[in-house]
């Protein structure tokens, strides 16, 4: 089915918060996949594999230990919207010239983050991982895969670097087309959220008051 | 910039504009969408037709109404139904509606209509595509709708009384936009000059769906009454509006949309302190404001409401009303900042209601000062979502004081000050309220208290050095992230913030609606409970057939015979 960006975006942030992220990593998650999905990768997928990991672990022990060096989780594998996140915000702060962050279960969520990166450094900066090369500048993004190549499943190290060449850019989407289950899925971890009916909530819990049929 | 006076006065600070008192006593003002939306399309000389009106005489059937500018067509696609009474219900719980619309963008050919026909009477269980930028429904009034039908068939216009102490017709329970159930998302449209204010498409959608009723209750009563059925007084239509019931859905999103909801308090207190720095009032502008005040009179007499606290408000604010007729009968209101001296008198005297209405009323004669002000309403920083981990320490715990340095004292474990829980139910995802003490909700709690939630990242702040970046602070508190982003937002956005605990058990959710529905221009504000609340959209507007550049701003001030403005 055809979802619009908000749906997708919408739904990634309550899929997110029912997996045990903050609400402002959530939010990170949803406008993530929705700059997946409009530069025509599947963000759905790609956040799900993240959920599914983190579902059988923590936020907390897949988020890196510090910026120093190799990137690092303490329960060893990466959150890629964790990391993500803190690539994101040390931007303007500044780190090496080159970062390592090693097992980053679904990298290609990493992309939206280093197109933020990018944004406020006015520079092209570049990522890779086994047999995928990106490169953005913030606006467009250019994305080579080797046949075979993975972007949903954990790669031991993703570098990102100042620097690159972009290449065929991505067309531009406005509508995302996810996996009838992916999306499923992400609802089932969505409804999470969502309080369980009750008649006292049903009755007291909108209003009810005077008539609404008169 | 035309027009305009240099700013001297200053805009009113956010600790005083921003308190929940205040915004739930907010009224409709120049700047309001509804209002944006008449004068365009009157200034730019849209056209209107019906394509298509195919009803038999219990209302079933569809209709399309097509509205053209100057550059792109939009039609409204109506679908009208036969609704068993019990069915008929104004919250999101329910599954049938009187009448289903879409907006379409374009004009519809008859296989988007069957597309259509099978996908908006089913509201949130159908899908819509890009071409749709909105979805909404609509219940008729039972007391008005069979006594209209039944006195124009038999001849008769109905009576006023009934009309004055309803209002309308139908009234609308959710109009959605953006991308909801499939539709069009908001950028898709937001470059376009007529979308570029907020909200323009679902305005355009109620002022046609208010043509669509008209037309309809016409139809229903010529098919019941034939040759006998005289068709409604033009009149009696102008008073109907379009009435809609607002629940919470409304609250969660200016807090959802803090930037957002800057744009449109910031660009109202900016043409209010632009309004206030005229020094000298012409004759012409003093004597349209105190036209329009005789009209303002004359819809504060139309409104009423049984709910005990809007009853008291709006006994204050006709005392306020009669203080201000006094004071202008005094005051010439010529020179010496006569608008500033009128707001500074309304502030020491005047109840809130009444000090909100005296200052949307002042902006009213200077459109030429403030309409551009409109343009400043979306929220097109998208950017602004991007933390800035450079931020120091000391700035953030700045931003959180100056916005929430009364909410840093207060005892947030007391049970007065996070009584409540805001939290959506699996139950067709209706947006509600609980207690926090009697309910197991707070697992579900959305981060709808930013008081609270700032007064919890300053107390984590605190063993922090000044000239750290933020960088480092979230990368280790992450739960501080949605706090971190509002306080760097508050830096562009002074009036993003809603200053008063918005978990207290005091607190009233219907603050919440009253603002962003005068922002829209609705009036007539009445409380069904402390969280649902009915109001009056389009009412005194001219139709599309009748729009001209003379009725297209000021209809929302109802005309006596006695004052016509000129």
């Amino acid at each position: 089915m055809r979802f619009a960006l908000n749906e997708v975006d919408a739904i990634a942030k309550k899929a997110t918060r029912g997996a045990g992220y903050s609400w402002g990593m959530a939010e990170e998650a949803g406008k993530a996949v929705r700059w997946l999905c409009a530069n025509g990768v599947d963000g759905s997928r790609a956040l799900l594999s993240v959920l599914t990991v983190a579902d059988n672990s923590s936020p907390a022990q897949m988020a890196p230990t510090g910026v120093v060096g190799d990137w690092r989780s303490e329960g060893g594998v990466m959150c890629p919207l964790m990391a993500g996140a803190t690539f994101s915000d040390f931007a303007g702060v500044g780190y090496a010239d080159e970062v390592c962050i090693l097992n980053v279960v679904s990298p290609v969520v990493l992309l939206p983050f280093v197109a933020m990166a990018a944004r406020q450094l006015g520079q092209v900066l570049t990522v890779q991982w086994a047999g995928v090369l990106a490169t953005t500048d913030g606006h467009v993004v250019s994305l080579d895969r080797a046949e075979n190549s993975d972007c949903w499943t954990v790669a031991k190290s993703v570098t990102i670097r100042v620097g690159g060449q972009i290449g065929q850019k991505m067309p531009k989407h406005t509508r995302a087309e996810p996996k009838d289950a992916d999306w499923k899925t992400l609802s089932r971890f969505a409804h999470r959220t969502y309080a369980p009916a009750s008649s006292e909530s049903r009755i007291k819990g909108a209003g009810a008051g005077l008539s609404d049929n008169d | 910039m035309r027009g305009s006076a240099p700013t001297q006065i200053p805009l009113r600070e956010p600790n005083k504009v921003m308190r929940l008192a205040r915004l739930g006593s907010m009224h409709q003002c120049r700047l309001s969408f509804m209002r944006v939306l008449t004068r365009r399309m009157a200034r730019e000389g849209w056209t209107f037709s019906r394509p298509v009106f195919t009803f038999d005489a219990k209302g079933v059937g569809h209709a399309v109404y097509t509205a053209q500018g100057p550059e792109r067509a939009y039609s409204l696609v109506a679908f009208g139904h036969d609704l068993a009474p019990e069915m008929r219900s104004d919250r999101v719980i329910a599954t049938a509606w009187d009448a289903t619309f879409t907006l379409f963008d374009g004009v519809p050919t008859s296989q988007d209509i069957d597309r259509l026909s099978k996908n908006i009477p089913l509201q949130e269980a159908g899908r819509v595509t890009e071409t749709e930028i909105s979805v909404s429904r609509a219940n008729r009034s039972v007391r008005l709708w069979d006594h209209f039908v039944n006195a124009l068939s038999q001849g008769q216009q109905p009576d006023t009384d009934m009309i004055e102490a309803v209002g309308y017709l139908m009234r609308t329970t959710a109009v959605y936009g953006s991308g909801k159930l499939g539709a069009a998302d908001y950028e898709t449209i937001a470059a376009r000059p007529e979308m570029k204010v907020p909200f323009q498409a679902e305005m355009l959608s109620v002022f046609l769906t208010r043509t669509f009723v008209r037309d309809l209750v016409n139809h229903m009563a010529h098919a019941k009454g034939g040759e006998r059925a005289v068709k409604m007084d033009t009149g009696i239509a102008r008073r109907l509006g379009i009435g809609n019931s607002t629940g919470l859905g409304l609250a969660p999103y200016i807090v959802n949309h803090s930037n957002l909801f800057n744009n449109w308090i910031m660009a109202r207190e900016d043409a209010i302190a632009r309004v206030r720095s005229v020094e000298i009032a012409t004759p012409t502008h003093v004597a349209t404001f105190r036209k329009l005040l005789r009209r303002s009179e004359i819809s504060i007499a139309n409104w009423t409401s049984q709910h005990p606290i809007q009853i008291k408000k709006l006994a204050s604010l006709r005392r306020d009303l009669n203080m201000v007729k006094e004071f202008v009968e005094r005051d010439d209101l010529h020179d010496n900042f006569p608008w500033n001296r009128l707001l500074d008198w309304s502030d020491a005297v005047l109840g809130l209601e009444g000090q909100e209405m005296i200052a949307s009323l002042i902006l009213e004669p200077y459109g030429d000062l403030v309409d551009e002000l409109a343009e400043n309403m979306a929220d097109s920083n998208q950017d602004a979502f991007c933390i800035d981990g450079r931020m120091t320490i000391a700035q953030v715990r700045g931003q959180i004081e100056a916005g929430f340095g009364w909410a840093l004292g207060l005892d947030w474990a007391a049970p007065e000050n996070c009584a409540r829980v805001w939290y959506v139910s699996e139950e067709k995802l209706e947006p509600r309220l609980g207690e926090r003490a009697k309910e197991a909700i707070e697992p579900y709690e959305q981060p709808l208290a930013p008081a609270r939630d700032a007064t919890a990242a300053h107390v984590a702040m605190a063993q922090w050095d000044d000239e750290k970046p933020i960088a480092e602070f979230l990368l280790r508190h992450p739960e501080h992230r949605h706090t971190m982003r509002r306080a760097q937002y508050s830096i562009t956005a002074p009036y993003g913030e809603i200053q008063d605990n918005t978990i207290a058990a005091d607190m009233l959710p219907i603050d919440f609606l009253r603002v962003k529905l005068a922002f829209f221009g609705a009036i007539h504000f009445d409380p069904r409970s402390d969280r649902w609340v009915r109001i009056c959209m389009f009412a005194n507007a001219p139709y599309p057939e009748e729009l001209t550049q003379t009725n297209g701003d000021f209809w929302v001030y109802p005309e006596d015979k006695a004052c016509v403005l000129h």
